[in-house]
């Protein structure tokens, strides 16, 4: 059993997070957004300290950190994507009821998931699972909107059921 | 691109159940199959959870307005990937952190302590002297506290995955909160709720005790009962202190002990005094002169960290 602090991550952080905050500024744009995804960064490195997984950190600390902090930023991007998207639909579509914040905190963030699921697939996977799981259309239906075989519906769905299996439990 | 999780086939069955299911409709053959393919292994019901814990997600959705956001979002991505290039060097597999299966070991040694953001959001400190585990998976979070003490403030699992604590002595369950665990020395472990409730299921114990907020509970894995001779603030430590009230100086000093290098010792014949106050757990010297200052003893010491409290 290690220790969750040891020394070398407070050197580490001494060293290297004002650098980072300042490659994230350019980066980003916004030094509040940088200070929260450079802190987000070190909080990750911290998460991940007991994994038995080797840690490159200490002797590549830059490319470690920056490769961390690029995911993200990717995150950074798509949440504030899906969620501005998102309430300009609430805004203009006619929704039988409007959700509560805290729902609407969930859909937005399992969107943030499925957004980040679909990235991984092929547009007409993409369209074969929306079809499936918004509308609730079955196979036959499917194939005929999409002009395919029921064969590839199958194997659309199921590499986006991968996609989504990656995103949530990789 | 990563690879699915250890047990893939079964994943890959459950995945083309799912798609079953999508392509004919919940159909009563198909539903009856899929239970008998569920009952007939736990690596097959373990993967269909997921798969369904997922779906179940996802089904939840708004079908307009959840189409037009992603529609949005994918828009608004092409846009920039060609405007700033950013995500061409990145790639997406990596950022998928968002619910790992997770399991690791945090501990602190005397003197520190320590808050980690587990993956849920769910935040956990550690007091000095404690060593816990995280697992979480597809079916719930659990910590395990090996010794010491830890204070857990629940976050809002998207899954809404049971969030459980286990000592040797008791398993816990969260509901949706804010309190502490303590493992003490004799094979006892207390609980003190400060927000909403947790249910304790004693070890050897049948019937589950609800704690609330406010209650502190006592549990040595066969009875549970509550804890009426308590003199501090079961979370004072969060702040960084001890407030004591009434609390016998023998006690007081195994806490500042638990925050100090070296033996700090009280003599019998001094252990029965009752103090008050508020004393800084990142400066037990201090704590150590006030009380000097503020009772009849002295200390004796034999090198600087070890101590021992005598009458005056």
């Amino acid at each position: 059993m290690s220790h969750a602090a040891p020394p070398d991550l407070s050197t580490l952080y001494s060293a290297h997070h004002g650098w980072l905050q300042g490659w994230l500024r350019l980066k980003l744009g916004s030094g509040a957004d940088a200070a929260d995804v450079a802190h987000d960064t070190f909080l990750r490195l911290l998460q991940r300290q007991d994994r038995p997984r080797p840690q490159p950190v200490f002797r590549e600390p830059r490319a470690y950190l920056t490769r961390i902090a690029q995911g993200l930023v990717i995150d950074h991007y798509r949440r504030r994507d899906v969620e501005h998207a998102y309430l300009q639909a609430l805004a203009t579509l006619p929704e039988p009821t409007a959700p509560s914040p805290e729902a609407r905190l969930l859909i937005i963030d399992t969107l943030v998931r499925l957004d980040t699921a679909l990235d991984a697939l092929k547009p007409r996977a993409r369209q074969a699972f929306l079809l499936a799981q918004l509308d609730g259309l079955t196979g036959p239906a499917i194939a005929a909107e999409l002009n395919i075989s029921l064969a590839t519906v199958e194997r659309d769905l199921a590499s986006a059921w991968r996609a989504c299996y990656r995103v949530y439990f990789s | 691109m990563r690879a699915l999780a250890q047990d893939d086939n079964a994943v890959e069955q459950a995945i083309a159940w799912a798609v079953r299911l999508q392509m004919q409709g919940p159909v009563p053959d198909t539903l009856q199959a899929l239970r008998q393919w569920r009952d007939a292994d736990a690596s097959h019901e373990q993967a269909w959870q997921r798969i369904a814990a997922m779906g179940a997600q996802l089904s939840s959705l708004p079908p307009e307005a959840s189409r037009s956001t992603l529609d949005a979002s994918l828009a608004r991505r092409r846009q920039r990937r060609n405007a700033l290039k950013i995500l061409a060097v990145t790639g997406f597999a990596g950022s998928a952190t968002w619910m790992a299966i997770d399991t690791s070991n945090y501990s602190t040694g005397t003197g520190q302590r320590l808050t980690v953001q587990l993956d849920d959001g769910s935040m956990l400190t550690l007091n000095s002297g404690t060593s816990v585990n995280v697992r979480f998976d597809g079916a719930r979070r659990l910590l395990t506290v090996l010794h010491g003490e830890i204070a857990v403030t629940t976050g809002s699992d998207l899954l809404h995955r049971p969030f459980w604590v286990m000592t040797a002595e008791v398993r816990m369950q969260a509901l949706g909160t804010r309190f502490t665990v303590r493992r003490l020395d004799s094979q006892l472990t207390r609980l003190s709720v400060q927000e909403h409730a947790v249910q304790l299921h004693a070890a050897h114990g049948d019937t589950p005790v609800l704690a609330q907020t406010g209650d502190t509970m006592l549990t040595d894995g066969q009875r549970i009962w509550r804890d009426t001779q308590l003199h501090e603030d079961p979370a004072a430590w969060l702040d960084g202190v001890i407030a004591a009230r009434e609390m016998p100086l023998g006690q007081l000093v195994a806490e500042l002990a638990r925050h100090r290098p070296g033996l700090l010792r009280c003599d019998p014949g001094i252990a029965h005094l009752a103090v008050s106050g508020v004393f800084q757990l990142d400066d037990p010297e201090r704590a150590l002169r006030v009380l000097l200052q503020t009772q009849p003893i002295v200390a004796v010491y034999r090198t600087r960290f070890w101590v021992t409290l005598k009458k005056a």
